[in-house]
């Protein structure tokens, strides 16, 4: 079943194409990458399905129901979050914080009983902390809990903003360029943790990103875009020797 | 240690409380107790200012809101003869009112551009006020209603009509203001407010609707500005525009930032008390000195203490353990 259907989405720039026509389905539990070279409109995608920008044209269907026109926060209140290039933290937080304020929408509690501090706000308070702190420890970070979250290495950074798109308890993430500037122990430490997300969460997982050994290794399927159109899509194998894909990436031999 | 870390920190409020509390008696001459009640006012509104940077915005136009609290509790007074005490709440009500209205459209702007856009504001307040005659034009309001005496079964009839008695409605103000900004600022909601300015989108994607927690935020604020508005208005017994000009909400400012933004409570009640204090002693030497105080202090405090007199002890432990 469908959890994702992106129905002809189409962007202009004032009057400059970045999307036309883009159509992808994304199945329910599946790992869908997207590649394409610099300034295909990757990202134009990801900031018009999360609700930061609104196509000039197209629709989104998210379980069914249209999400286009939304706000940002009220799709990742519908369950699909994404993630920042770059670190995305909030970065005069301490890392510990950092994941606190991503349970925001966990049980969010009215105005006056947090100001009156009742028992269900203490309660869910602590609660908070307590999954917070249990997050930090399965990624390895509680040494580091109270360090500022620019402070700590740049992978552990990265790992930390997965971290807290999955905190939001969402069923579909968007990960832009989730192991942009890691060295391979990093980007192999986040292609597993991006297949545990996917087999111990059971999520979807949609993902755009350069790395094509990190993108043929984990993604069940591959959608490729040259110029705002989508120029191919399949399983990684298939992607590899298409000769669109190829001439897209390396150009065609001059004759 | 956090028992002990939690008792001292106890302790420290109830000492702050009866301080304040007692003032007025310590310190008698009524004059003394008139500089106490600006001290309180400044305090309330350097509370708000650092309230509202805690979503990002440097805040241009608090005076404004001081004003519309007091010409809406002085009409209320003079022309439908509402009792102050009333107007205190009314006051606050007109001024949170006109915050939500300029918030709900506002506050989208970030940045620099939102605080030339409160400093705007501002100053249309002001004109507004001192052009239309139904506000009393350029003469502002004369003949405000004091605070009426109130009479509690079994106390017996507190008359109002001393700057001793109003430093405890004052008081009350203050301290009502301080409770709520302290909860405010140490609550999720504070958590939300700080996580703005640092990443907005990433608010935005974790399910957090910024503006809502900026009108939040910006309307708790003016709030409390227009009550302690409404209480200059019947304290003074009138009102005059141009005590509401810019300059006044830049003065806001330089008081909230030398308390110090890492506490929004303690860094307005602090920067309220200390530069209202000695301003008031240096009017008493020469006028002059109070702008030049006022400006010096305002680079020397950004330059060497960027986070207020509230970081201070915590710099002074670096620089001990260093030497």
């Amino acid at each position: 079943m469908p959890i994702l259907e992106i129905k002809a989405i189409s962007h202009n720039f004032k009057g400059l194409t970045a999307l036309s026509q883009i159509d992808i389905t994304v199945q329910e539990g599946e790992i869908l990458g997207i590649i394409g070279p610099n300034g295909a409109g990757k990202t134009t995608l990801f900031n018009i399905i999360s609700g930061f920008l609104r196509p000039t044209y197209g629709k989104i269907l998210f379980r069914g129901k249209n999400i286009v026109g939304l706000r940002p926060d009220v799709i990742a209140r519908q369950g699909l979050v994404r993630s920042f290039q770059g670190a995305g933290l909030f970065p005069k937080a301490s890392c510990l914080e950092n994941l606190i304020m991503a349970h925001h929408l966990y049980k969010e509690i009215g105005f006056w009983k947090t100001l009156l501090h009742t028992k269900s706000y203490a309660a869910r308070e602590l609660e908070v902390k307590d999954k917070s702190l249990q997050i930090l420890e399965t990624l390895h970070l509680t040494g580091v809990k109270d360090a500022g979250a620019h402070d700590i290495p740049y992978g552990h950074q990265k790992m930390l903003g997965i971290a807290m798109a999955l905190a939001t308890d969402a069923q579909m993430l968007l990960l832009d360029e989730p192991v942009a500037g890691m060295n391979p122990p990093e980007a192999q430490a986040m292609a597993e943790e991006i297949r545990r997300i996917r087999r111990g969460l059971g999520k979807t997982v949609v993902l755009v990103e350069h790395n094509m050994k990190m993108v043929m290794g984990v993604c069940d399927r591959v959608v490729v875009i040259q110029y705002g159109q989508k120029i191919a899509q399949g399983k990684p194998e298939e992607i590899k020797n298409d000769p669109r894909v190829i001439k897209a990436y390396l150009g065609t031999a001059e004759r | 240690m956090n028992f002990t870390k939690g008792t001292s920190k106890g302790i420290v409020l109830i000492v702050l409380i009866l301080v304040l509390m007692l003032l007025p008696v310590i310190f008698p001459n009524p004059a003394r107790i008139g500089m106490f009640i600006s001290c309180g006012v400044a305090s309330i509104l350097a509370m708000g200012w650092l309230m509202i940077l805690r979503i990002g915005c440097l805040s241009l136009g608090q005076v404004a809101f001081l004003a519309i609290g007091g010409y809406t509790s002085a009409l209320l007074a003079q022309k439908l003869g509402v009792s102050p005490w009333i107007g205190l709440l009314g006051g606050g009500v007109a001024s949170g009112l006109v915050a939500f209205g300029i918030g709900v459209v506002f506050l989208k702007v970030r940045g620099l551009s939102l605080s030339i856009i409160t400093f705007a504001f501002a100053e249309v307040v002001r004109l507004v006020f001192s052009t239309l005659g139904f506000f009393g034009g350029h003469g502002g309001i004369l003949e405000i209603p004091k605070f009426n005496p109130l009479t509690l079964p079994g106390w017996g009839t507190i008359q109002f009509d001393s700057p001793f008695s109003n430093y405890y409605i004052l008081l009350m103000i203050l301290f009502l203001c301080g409770i709520f900004m302290w909860r405010m600022d140490h609550s999720a909601l504070g958590r939300t407010f700080k996580s703005l300015p640092q990443n907005e989108d990433l608010a935005e994607s974790l399910g957090v609707y910024p503006l809502r927690y900026k009108v939040i935020n910006f309307v708790t604020a003016c709030f409390f500005a227009g009550v302690a508005g409404a209480f200059t208005a019947h304290y003074y017994g009138c009102l005059y525009p141009g005590s509401y000009s810019v300059h006044q909400s830049i003065i806001v400012q330089i008081q909230a930032t030398v308390g110090g933004a890492s506490s929004v409570a303690l860094g307005g009640l602090l920067g309220g008390f200390l530069m209202v204090m000695v301003e008031s002693w240096l009017l008493n030497v020469d006028a002059r000195w109070v702008f030049i105080f006022y400006g010096s202090v305002i680079i020397v405090v950004t330059f060497f203490l960027p986070d207020g007199l509230l970081s201070l002890p915590q710099k002074m432990k670096k620089v001990l353990n260093k030497t």
